[in-house]
């Protein structure tokens, strides 16, 4: 934002809200992050690396989906709701798979409770989970409002969170799992 | 008109997306928690002065049970709730807020919030974060009793505080609505002075009210979320037994509770981290209020623009390093003790310049003392003798003697009831003609401000030394220590003064009220003020301007080179359609 | 008239607050005696930044009181200035010598209150054990260590040999609790989890409050005790008398 600049271009508010908003949650996660890293816990390795690759995979390929239902948006309006719907698909399936593997912890006797090392687990997946759940709402109901004709403006707006999250997921999955 | 007609206005009112509409709810809400805070200081002060007696009114509603007398914890509730409740909901949302809401879009030129609904919401999302805070006086236990910082083991373990049961819970629950109530607020006011200025409008011909609410808005999205994190934490040590705050563990009532082996210092790292910044979110919006003000009423442009939006941004950049001046006696290491010296000491630089640049801003100024005037002459001096104590804290050695006594007391009261608290009696005073199209009560106005001037003083200024002497915040009854015993009268003297300054403020809501019931009086700009919002009419329209304007110049333009009225309003009316390409 | 009053209000407040000052500076409440090594050092930093504090509030309450007694008179129009960039440049370097100062100033107080590593290293003359709501002491039995079966427990005082740098091991047995010796200039927070180490030196005898400066839960407000310096022979027959009375089986419990 040049200080001295007239009357600011035209600019897409919501866009910029999303930012700002984005702004805040990395802090949020930087906050929450910062007690894994003050606390250090050491980790015992139990983790299921080879599921949380795919995961991994699962969510990059959704926020794939998500980018190219956007480029189609305009040209292909039926392939720009398939990828839009494969984007939601492949959210869920992450969550689904995350559910899995937190039941998979709890039945092997994991609890947030049993060290520092897990709280920081639970906290962290979990927190990171709700903010994946948001999100596949928000798209599903760009993506409703897109099939039902509209711009897919929502999805717009999605777009930048839906990559922020991956991005968290990333830093997680280098922190957790293979750190 | 008929009954069904006005329940529709009413309603059309209360659901209302206009800033202006939302601003006053705002400022409703905020005053009605300050009467409650306000009561709650009260009782702390009874209690204070007489202790284990019985409390009237406060004490008969939340004591009722043995009599109006408050019991230790009960006590701790108390300046707990009273610091949580000034805080979180009185003064940020009043600043930010009211009057937030209410200006910048006029101030900026613009229609409206970017976000009309979001901000609709902020408001909203505060209202279970009030109720929260209130019912935990209701609840088994009582409210909250680990103050209104909330350390661990004591907020996290159930058996060390009967506050720390369901009281704590609501607690965790208030901060996080009315943290979700600011942040959605802050994004609101950043994209909207960002992008929504009028033509012509630069950043740097914003006025200082604008520039400390946008200051502040960024303060907050920065480090509220920290907060935030930190409450999730909290709560999942409490709901799910994680202990990221619970050191090795603890005896409590004769049992020993295992704790997972976190460090009670990472809350208050967190804690402080954004709850230091708050502290300049609860002051800057009110300096660039009074910066505004000191100016129109002094016929004279604020005196170095540019240095007081550099020192605005200086506090917000260093206003995020210094959170470590509460923790200089925690155990954190020395070293990172000088570091949080040198930074808290250099914080005051930009707040040097402040002060410095609203005296040459009324030097040689041609002052109208009407009430909004002697409030902002109010806050400069109750600011400068709250900062100079700060001043005493950042120096570490001299702050192990200070730290947690009834000196930081005086310190953070002169700032926010001496300062800010004037800050806002000003601003309401200067900006309620164009709130209500009515000026506040003239004569009342001042009557309030002499009584509350010298009253504030009288409760404020003997608390720094009774904290010389020794005595610690947060005691129920100083004279459990023997050598406290001859600060009894002192303590009684500053009760009573509380006492008459809580009830002087009936004079503000009498002037409220009066003025509400008179018919409108004000025109669009009494004071032959410059800036956008005196373009509007009094009370603005929904959509605030009637017509295009163009900024043409910075908004403080006063002064003898300055037009044949003595100002230059900032704006022009567009003339011809043609410019708005240009 | 508002004028006058205005003016007279402002100037009140800049007689009065000094006044208040030196009064108590004279008759009380002010800081308590001076009874430790370090604590002379500290008040002469507290004096020091007073009289800067001093000087720049009545700085600003002067010209604060010049404006507003002149402009209030004022009839002509104000002259328009936007600022003067060598009155900023004045009025951002004086503050920050001044507070370069007491930056530098306090460096070593500082060092000095928090020891260094040779002297905080020694064994400790006792362990605080901090617990809701009282203060208990551990001191080293015959044998000489800490946390054996012949240490040597007291609650709510301290007895320490004066005129010898003393080094105390903390701990706290529940919640966070903050040693607090007014008369030392001490406090340090005790804080679960963390063994923290504290020192001081008391020169002469005497008996000082022991307060408890952390909110700690509902008897935070009555967790005092008190420390008692007492010449080292004293100290020694207060030590063997305490070793005679009981033996410390009974670890936790009170005498
Ligand atoms: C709006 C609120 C507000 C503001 C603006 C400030 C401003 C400052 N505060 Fe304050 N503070 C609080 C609210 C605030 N504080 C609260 C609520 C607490 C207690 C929290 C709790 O524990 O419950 C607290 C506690 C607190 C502490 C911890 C004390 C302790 O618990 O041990 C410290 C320590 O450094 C501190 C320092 C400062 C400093 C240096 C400033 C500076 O920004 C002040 C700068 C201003 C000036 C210096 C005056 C103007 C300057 C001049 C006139 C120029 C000449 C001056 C010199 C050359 C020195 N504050
Ligand atoms: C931020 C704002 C703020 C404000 C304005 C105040 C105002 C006051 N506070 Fe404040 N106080 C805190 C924030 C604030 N306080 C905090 C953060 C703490 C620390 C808590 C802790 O330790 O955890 C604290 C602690 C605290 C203590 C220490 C308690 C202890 O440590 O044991 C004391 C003791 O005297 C005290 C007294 C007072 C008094 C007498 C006032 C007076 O100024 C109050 C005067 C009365 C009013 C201002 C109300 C008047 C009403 C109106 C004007 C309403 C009009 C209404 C309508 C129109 C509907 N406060
Ligand atoms: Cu122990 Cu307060
Ligand atoms: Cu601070």
């Amino acid at each position: 934002m040049e200080l001295s600049a007239e009357r600011p271009a035209q600019v897409d508010r919501a866009r910029v809200g999303v930012l700002v908003f984005l702004a805040t949650e990395v802090m949020f996660f930087a906050g929450l992050y910062s007690a894994f890293v003050v606390l250090a816990p050491r980790r015992e390795a139990e983790l299921d690396t080879p599921l949380a690759l795919a995961m991994t995979a699962l969510l990059l390929a959704s926020s794939g989906a998500l980018h190219a239902a956007l480029a189609a948006r305009a040209t292909a309006r039926a392939r720009s709701l398939a990828f839009g719907f494969a984007a939601l698909l492949l959210g869920a399936l992450f969550l689904a798979a995350m559910a899995f593997e937190w039941g998979a912890l709890v039945a092997a006797g994991r609890h947030p409770s049993t060290d520092l090392w897990w709280a920081c687990f639970f906290v962290l997946t979990g927190v990171h989970g709700l903010h994946v759940a948001a999100g596949a709402i928000w798209i599903a109901c760009g993506w409703i409002a897109q099939a039902r004709g509209g711009s897919g403006r929502a999805l717009e707006l999605a777009a930048p969170y839906w990559h922020f999250v991956d991005l968290v997921w990333l830093v997680l999955l280098w922190g957790l799992y293979l750190g | 008109m008929s009954a069904g007609a006005r329940a529709g206005a009413w309603r059309r009112h209360l659901w209302s997306l206009d800033h202006k509409t939302i601003g006053l709810q705002f400022l409703v809400a905020s005053l009605a928690m300050l009467l409650v805070g306000g009561l709650l200081a009260m009782a702390v002060r009874w209690q204070l002065a007489w202790p284990w007696t019985d409390m009237p009114i406060v004490g008969r509603a939340l004591f009722g049970g043995t009599g109006g007398v408050p019991s230790p914890e009960g006590y701790a509730a108390l300046f707990t709730m009273h610091g949580t409740i000034m805080i979180f909901f009185v003064v940020i949302p009043l600043l930010t807020g009211a009057f937030g809401n209410y200006l910048i879009p006029l101030m900026i030129g613009a229609r409206d919030m970017a976000f009309p609904r979001l901000n609709a919401f902020s408001f909203w999302i505060m209202a279970p974060g009030i109720a929260c805070a209130l019912a935990s006086f209701a609840v088994e236990g009582g409210a909250a009793s680990s103050g209104w910082t909330a350390y661990p083991p004591l907020s996290t373990l159930l058996g060390a505080a009967p506050g720390s049961g369901a009281g704590q819970t609501l607690w965790l629950w208030a901060l996080f609505f009315s943290g979700l109530s600011s942040l959605s607020g802050a994004i609101n006011y950043v994209v909207t002075i960002a992008t929504m200025r009028a033509e012509g409008l630069s950043m740097l011909r914003l006025p200082l009210t604008v520039w400390g609410l946008f200051v502040a808005a960024l303060l907050q999205c920065l480090a509220l979320p920290v907060l935030t994190a930190a409450t999730v934490l909290q709560y999942s040590d409490r709901l799910l037994g994680t202990g990221f705050f619970s050191g090795g563990g603890a005896w409590v009532n004769g049992e020993w509770i295992a704790g997972a082996g976190g460090t009670p210092l990472l809350w208050q790292h967190l804690f402080w981290f954004y709850s230091h910044p708050a502290v300049y979110v609860m002051v800057v919006p009110a300096m660039g209020m009074v910066g505004d003000i000191l100016s129109v009423h002094a016929r004279k442009p604020v005196f170095g623009y540019k240095p007081m939006v550099w020192a605005m941004a200086a506090i917000t950049g260093l206003g995020v390093l210094v959170w470590g001046h509460h923790m200089f006696v925690s155990g954190m290491s020395p070293v990172a003790g000088t570091g949080f010296m040198l930074s808290t000491i250099l914080i005051a630089l930009p707040s040097a310049v402040k002060t410095f640049n609203w005296i040459g801003t009324v030097w040689g100024g041609r002052l109208r003392l009407n009430a909004a005037m002697l409030y902002a002459l109010g806050f400069v001096s109750m600011f400068v003798i709250g900062g100079l104590s700060g001043i005493w804290m950042a120096a570490t050695p001299v702050d192990v003697h200070l730290h947690d006594t009834y000196t930081v007391v005086a310190h953070f009261h002169y700032i926010v009831f001496g300062g800010t608290l004037f800050g806002v009696f000003s601003a309401l005073h200067h900006w309620f003609p164009k709130m209500t199209g009515r000026h506040l009560g003239e004569r009342l106005g001042k009557l309030h401000f002499f009584g509350t001037f010298v009253l504030t003083n009288a409760v404020f200024l003997p608390m720094h030394q009774a904290g010389f002497a020794g005595m610690v915040r947060r005691i129920a009854d100083p004279y459990a220590y023997p050598s406290l015993e001859p600060l009894r009268e002192l303590n009684a003297f500053i009760t009573v003064a509380a006492l008459l300054l809580f009830a002087w403020q009936s004079l503000f809501v009498a002037n409220l009220a009066l003025t509400l019931l008179r018919p409108r009086d004000a025109e669009a700009n009494p004071w032959r003020a410059a800036s956008l919002e005196w373009e509007a009419p009094s009370p603005p329209p929904h959509g605030n301007f009637d017509r295009e304007l163009v900024v043409v110049r910075g908004p403080y333009e006063y002064g003898d080179a300055a037009g044949a009225e003595d100002w230059l309003p900032q704006a022009r009316p567009r003339t011809s359609e043609a410019e708005a390409s240009a | 008239m508002t004028r006058v009053l205005a003016t007279a209000l402002f100037v009140a407040l800049l007689v009065a607050v000094p006044w208040w000052f030196a009064h108590s500076a004279r008759s009380g409440p002010w800081l308590p005696p001076e009874a430790s090594s370090y604590a002379a050092e500290v008040d002469g930093l507290f004096d020091a930044i007073l009289v800067a504090l001093a000087l720049a509030f009545a700085l600003v309450m002067v010209l604060l009181v010049a404006a507003i007694w002149r402009g209030a008179a004022r009839v002509e129009r104000a002259r328009t200035t936007h600022g003067d960039l060598r009155l900023e440049l004045l009025w951002t370097l004086v503050p920050a010598a001044v507070l370069a100062w007491i930056a530098v100033a306090q460096g070593p107080t500082w060092r000095a209150m928090k020891g260094d590593e040779a002297l905080m290293a020694r064994d400790p003359a006792a362990r605080v054990e901090a617990a809701q709501f009282d203060w208990r002491f551990r001191h080293p039995g015959p044998d000489g260590r800490l946390d054996t079966v012949d240490d040597l427990l007291e609650v709510h005082e301290l007895v320490v040999p004066a005129g010898e740098p003393i080094v105390l091991a903390t701990r706290t047995r529940d919640v966070i609790h903050s040693f607090y010796v007014p008369d030392f200039r001490l406090k340090q927070d005790i804080v679960p989890g963390r063994d923290g180490r504290i020192w001081f030196e008391a020169p002469s005898p005497g008996r000082h409050d022991l307060v408890c400066a952390e909110l700690c839960g509902f008897g935070h407000y009555k967790m005092a005790g008190s420390i008692r310096v007492l010449p080292r022979p004293e100290y020694e027959a207060h030590l063997a008398r305490l070793a005679t009375r009981w033996n410390a089986n009974g670890a936790e419990e009170r005498p």
